[in-house]
């Protein structure tokens, strides 16, 4: 989702070098349409973004923004303007980011990268499906920029085995979906071209199955050929661009390198020893996190993070209900404990994991809340260890980086001790 | 009944609250607990059971610490550590609506540590004011009553829910009453006893608040009659916004200093009481059309109606000044907080912020601030 700042090697991918360059022709193009008076709409994550473009309005993520901004290690003068304008240092940090953009006031404002968000936004669309905050924050944006906001009100999912969401859920989503076509209508003043959205589904469709393939590839391969911290720069074309040709593209030439690289058993690291998970928002402003750990024969070969936020599968034989499903069903955010649980548990299974990390994230507490019983279920019913280590995905004040190094020597110091016992015995 | 003039203990309230509870207990009654007030209590009430808000505790938490993160409100903590600890053995469910996303998380740690009773998650829609969400919180809420109805054994008659619709309205314009007549009658009733009645309703049996308010208000316009109260001097008052308040020490001070609250916006103030059900036509369509309609809570949107109520609050022309007092980590109100207090400032009021969790530490620190901001205000008058 974040630009990388210094890698300490060079990528695992090729592929991957590609990231940068999608990125910038992004970021040039949102700001030369907003320069050309086309529309922009401010989206929030998992909103349905496909509908932006089935309408030509191009969709910026102020979300994602903040996300890069943490990776710029420029986060906190953003942040602290954000709490001196009376915004709760509690609130999500990459609302306080935003924000502290929105409302900056006097000299020392940060350069931001790609020359900032373009304002003022026409149109904002939002969702609960991942937090509330998204939709305070966007009632935020509303006040300051009068420009009308669309909300997607979504239940969250109940969980079954087969992770579906019940008929009259579908039902409800797939009606709001409607309800947005025809508010989208009265705002561009342009009537709804079915055949230009079920187009957008279909590369949508396309994009997450490439890159659920990615995810297996690199998960199932042992030794897996590319880790997190490079994948975490990989995101950004799905959370912003599903429904465009960009992210298809993308992911078939990075599967096709996987396929390459796995069958050839070329690993990301030289001796993989210790399979980790990786669970919740990364830390944007200290991705070296999750590269460190690779000194140690670890590495990061699963995140929940990157496979149950964006992107997914859609039904494209029932296209409204198909998007529907795939709205509700794919956010690891909406989903109950237990169903977190299982599907962890298969992951874990099916991607050869020694141990989890969670990142107890204080501006996430949709995702991160439940920690402690996930880590206490994956030791009783599975035996896998975890540790869990706190932090906030892009405030990086009050981040004790030595603290957090510690914690993971020592975990996979843990894993090590495991393993040789296991051997022994 | 309640603990007038002697100083606001919450402890002593819970434990009246519980006393209340267990007689109700011990006479074959059964209890349901439940956060928030978009739980349709005219369901529950109509089933014969009591239903409890949970208020959360001052007590310092001790076992919800191994299951919940301290990012977390202290309601939310709070009620999951009297939970842990036994404390609400006696209670026969828990109802929990997905309001925000700590309490949404707190239903899943309460369903892995306490499966047990009648434990509900009420899954409500966020956009109230959409006939599409409004026609699911009608489905949702005729889920919960058959819920209600087969768990407990007892089908709900159409003339028990309008009788129950009766007595909530009773009791919810009797709180409107007494919230009209200290606005208008300044200091005829304190700020304390007053809320302290709106806590009594939350958790009471609903017919024993009633005779509480009841004889609150005839007491208050006995003084009136008698013209006994003399006002000393001019009051400086106050509306008070935010979510629960139950460290009711903070008005206390207020009075200490010469000042009265008589508006509010509060979870545990007038969004709880200030809309009635309609007494006519299908009680389960009155009841939904209530909580639909109500003073909505920051958890809804848009977030506009309870600004503007506060607003047509200050418009009145006698609140001098607001008072936002914020649960720490309540991210719904923590973002309404920065643009409304802009708008209540433009209006040329003046607001304090107090941040709370579930009470003020440092009281000293309290006195003055609130001292102070008296002292402004005042010289603003």
């Amino acid at each position: 989702m974040g630009n990388q700042s210094s890698p300490k090697k060079g990528r695992a991918l090729k592929t991957s070098y590609e990231a940068s360059t999608i990125l910038r022709n992004y970021w040039e193009t949102i700001h030369a349409a907003k320069k050309a008076g086309k529309p922009i709409g401010y989206c929030s994550g998992n909103a349905p973004v496909e509908l932006m473009y089935a309408f030509d309005i191009l969709p910026a993520y102020p979300e994602n923004y903040a996300a890069v901004v943490a990776s710029a290690k420029i986060a906190l003068p953003l942040v602290q303007m954000a709490e001196s304008k009376e915004f709760s240092h509690d609130l999500c940090s990459y609302a306080k980011i935003n924000l502290g953009e929105v409302f900056w006031e006097g000299k020392g404002k940060p350069e931001m990268p790609f020359g900032g968000l373009p304002t003022p936004p026409d149109i904002l669309l939002t969702t609960k499906i991942p937090c509330i905050t998204q939709v305070k924050w966007w009632e935020v944006l509303r006040d300051v920029y009068h420009c009308p906001m669309i909300l997607l009100d979504a239940p969250m999912l109940e969980g079954t085995v087969d992770n579906q969401p019940s008929e009259d859920q579908v039902d409800f989503v797939v009606d709001q979906l409607k309800l947005i076509i025809a508010q989208l209508e009265d705002f561009t003043h342009t009537k709804f071209n079915e055949e230009k959205f079920f187009h957008c589904l279909s590369l949508s469709d396309q994009a997450g199955g490439l890159w659920h393939d990615i995810i297996d590839l690199r998960g199932e391969a042992v030794p897996t050929p590319v880790g997190s911290r490079e994948m975490c720069g990989n995101v950004f074309s799905l959370v912003a661009m599903l429904g465009t040709e960009t992210p298809v593209k993308f992911y078939q030439k990075m599967k096709e390198e996987l396929q390459y690289k796995t069958w050839k058993k070329i690993g990301a690291i030289p001796n993989e020893k210790y399979r980790l998970l990786y669970e919740n928002i990364p830390l944007w402003y200290n991705l070296e996190m999750l590269s460190d750990v690779e000194n140690k024969g670890a590495v990061f070969v699963f995140e929940t993070y990157l496979r149950y936020v964006w992107g997914g599968r859609i039904d494209l034989t029932d296209p409204y209900r198909g998007y529907a499903k795939k709205i509700l069903s794919d956010v690891f955010l909406n989903m109950n404990l237990q169903l977190r649980y299982d599907i962890m548990a298969r992951d874990i299974k099916n991607y050869h994991i020694d141990g989890v990390v969670f990142h107890s994230n204080r501006s996430c507490k949709r995702y991160s809340l439940g920690y402690y019983e996930l880590k206490e279920m994956l030791l009783e019913r599975l035996g896998i260890p975890s540790v869990v280590i706190e932090a906030d995905h892009s405030d990086p004040s009050g981040y004790s980086e030595g603290n957090t190094k510690m914690k993971l020597d020592a975990f996979i110091e843990l894993l090590e001790e495991r393993r040789n016992a296991g051997s022994r015995g | 009944m309640l603990n007038m003039g002697k100083g606001f203990d919450f402890r002593e309230f819970k434990a009246k609250q519980e006393k209340l509870a267990l007689e109700w207990k011990s006479n074959g009654g059964k209890v349901v607990g439940h956060y928030c007030n978009y739980v349709p209590e005219e369901i529950l009430h109509a089933a014969g059971i009591l239903s409890i808000r949970l208020l959360g505790t001052t007590d310092n938490i001790t076992h919800a610490d191994a299951h919940i993160q301290s990012f977390v409100c202290k309601l939310i903590r709070a009620g999951l550590d009297m939970g842990l600890k036994g404390e609400l053995d006696y209670m026969d469910g828990m109802v929990i609506p997905n309001t925000c996303d700590g309490m949404r998380l707190l239903f899943e740690i309460w369903k892995k540590n306490m499966d047990k009773g009648f434990l509900r998650l009420l899954d409500l829609p966020i956009l109230i004011r959409q006939g599409l969400s409004q026609d699911r919180m009608r489905n949702d809420f005729g889920l919960f009553k058959r819920q209600v109805e087969e768990y407990f054994g007892k089908l709900i008659l159409e003339e028990e829910l309008s009788n129950s619709i009766r007595v909530y309205n009773e009791n919810r314009t009797l709180l409107k009453e007494l919230y009209n007549l200290r606005r208008k009658e300044e200091g005829i009733i304190s700020s304390v006893e007053a809320y302290e009645a709106v806590l009594a309703s939350l958790t009471w049996p609903k017919e024993l608040s009633s005779e509480l308010l009841k004889s609150m208000i005839a007491e208050a316009n006995k003084k009136i009659a008698e013209r006994k109260e003399v006002k000393s001097k001019p009051k400086v008052r106050f509306h008070v916004s935010g979510s629960v308040l139950t460290d009711l020490r903070i008005l206390e001070i207020v009075e200490e200093f010469g000042g009265v609250v008589i508006s509010d916006d509060l979870c545990t103030g007038t969004r709880y009481y200030w809309d009635n059900v309609e007494e006519t036509g299908d009680p389960m369509k009155a009841i939904t059309n209530r909580y639909i309609e109500k003073l909505p809570c920051p958890c809804k949107s848009p977030n506009d109606e309870r600004h503007d109520f506060i607003f047509d609050s200050i418009r009145q022309g006698d609140v001098h000044g607001v008072i936002f007092v914020m649960e720490k980590y309540c991210d719904p109100h923590l973002f309404d907080y920065p643009l409304l207090r802009k708008q209540i400032m433009d209006m040329n009021i003046p607001t304090l912020g107090i941040e709370s969790e579930l009470g003020v530490s440092g009281q000293e620190q309290l006195r003055t601030r609130i001292q102070t901001f008296i002292n402004v205000v005042q010289g603003g008058q």
